[in-house]
């Protein structure tokens, strides 16, 4: 198999009832649980929640990547990114793809989103951005292919199918004085 | 009871789920995801800790509903999908109490929590218990002050809902909501299980 090719190690743990994905617990959940997380996280402006959901994507996400990264010895763009966007795919959150990436930005494509698809089905097209998770995604790929840390990469959407467009995109921008390395 | 809830998460633990060629993932009658558990948990453990007291109440309300609506919906597609009709269907001798207990099972199979009904009153009150669950991984060490088992809350009170609410309404405008959980005891606080009861809202 090809070393740009993501296996997922999928497991059941009977005895507690819990399901892994590559040794961490995963759950199944749906559209209408994500668009009211999100929903939270935009109502909750006083803490900004909309920047702590897209922290928490970003933090599960880099750990997810960077160990499969170092397990399976993942090494170049090319492969991580190819990693990256089959993860994406494989858990049900859309069909990403990077365009293009350097050490200081970047950017992604969405053709398809479960977070933006769901928001639609769930309430039809809105004027806000609502995939926070997906642009935590976007960061935490691009610290994990570039071997740079959490809260390196910021990241934002320059359209998106939940404001009506086609297709979502993503800009990523690194945010360190450092540059890249 | 009729249910043989071991059959029923040997059966659908196996399912194989994952994105197609789009990177969804439909089923149910819903768009699924299959995330790491801690992107969750670690959300509203970080949401809860850092709102005020004033505002703690209504940020578990809120993490509690997201789930108790992602319940009403996602447990409706799961007792009239092709998986339930296979395996629990014909377990069914007494509905919906047999349903409710069927729920459970998948609810287990489905890797929420392992959760099984402890009491139930038909139409009035449902005592949840699970000795394994996802939401408890928020402590490690010693015992929290604070319950954390919001998503577990809210989607009990959906399966009382779907079995005595009325009629599933996919707007969610009438069905939802006739009940309430309330989490009595928590893993994360030290109990031996957690523990959810759920009555008429």
């Amino acid at each position: 198999m090809p070393d740009n090719t993501l296996q997922m190690r999928h497991t059941f743990d009977r005895e507690r009832c819990r399901h892994e994905i590559n040794g961490l617990t995963s759950v199944l959940h749906c559209h209408h649980f994500a668009s009211l997380t999100t929903q939270l996280a935009n109502d909750c402006q006083l803490l900004d929640a909309k920047k702590l959901l897209a922290h928490c994507a970003e933090d599960t996400f880099y750990l997810v990547l960077t160990d499969y990264y170092r397990k399976n010895n993942i090494m170049g763009l090319e492969k991580r990114f190819r990693v990256g966007e089959q993860y994406f795919a494989e858990v049900g959150l859309g069909k990403l793809a990077v365009t293009y990436a350097g050490p200081y930005s970047g950017e992604v494509v969405l053709e398809h989103s479960h977070i933006d698809e769901g928001w639609v089905k769930k309430w039809g097209v809105t004027d806000k951005a609502v995939n926070h998770i997906g642009c935590g995604y976007v960061c935490a790929l691009f610290a994990a292919a570039y071997d740079r840390n959490r809260r390196e990469f910021t990241a934002f959407e320059l359209q998106s199918i939940a404001r009506g467009a086609a297709k979502s995109v993503i800009r990523v921008m690194d945010v360190t004085d450092a540059g890249g390395k | 009871m009729a249910v043989n809830r071991e059959k029923i998460i040997n059966e659908l633990s196996k399912l194989d789920v994952r994105g197609d060629e789009t990177g969804l993932i439909n089923g149910y009658g819903v768009f699924i995801q299959q995330l790491p558990a801690m992107i969750w948990t670690m959300f509203s453990e970080r949401l809860t800790r850092a709102v005020s007291e004033e505002m703690l109440e209504t940020a578990e309300w809120l993490l509690v509903d997201a789930a108790h609506e992602c319940g009403y919906h996602t447990g409706y597609g799961i007792i009239t999908s092709e998986e339930w009709k296979a395996v629990v269907e014909p377990m069914i001798e007494k509905a919906p109490e047999d349903v409710l207990h069927g729920a459970f099972a998948v609810f287990s199979a489905w890797g929420w929590a392992k959760a099984v009904v402890h009491e139930l009153i038909p139409g009035e009150k449902m005592v949840i218990r699970a000795h394994d669950y996802y939401e408890a991984d928020v402590v490690e060490y010693g015992r929290s002050g604070k319950m954390s088992a919001y998503t577990l809350t809210g989607v009990a009170a959906a399966f009382m809902d779907l079995a005595y609410g009325g009629e599933y309404d996919p707007t969610g405008a009438t069905g939802l909501n006739t009940f309430m959980g309330q989490q009595t005891k928590g893993i994360e606080c030290g109990d031996e299980y957690g523990e959810i009861v759920v009555t008429r809202a």
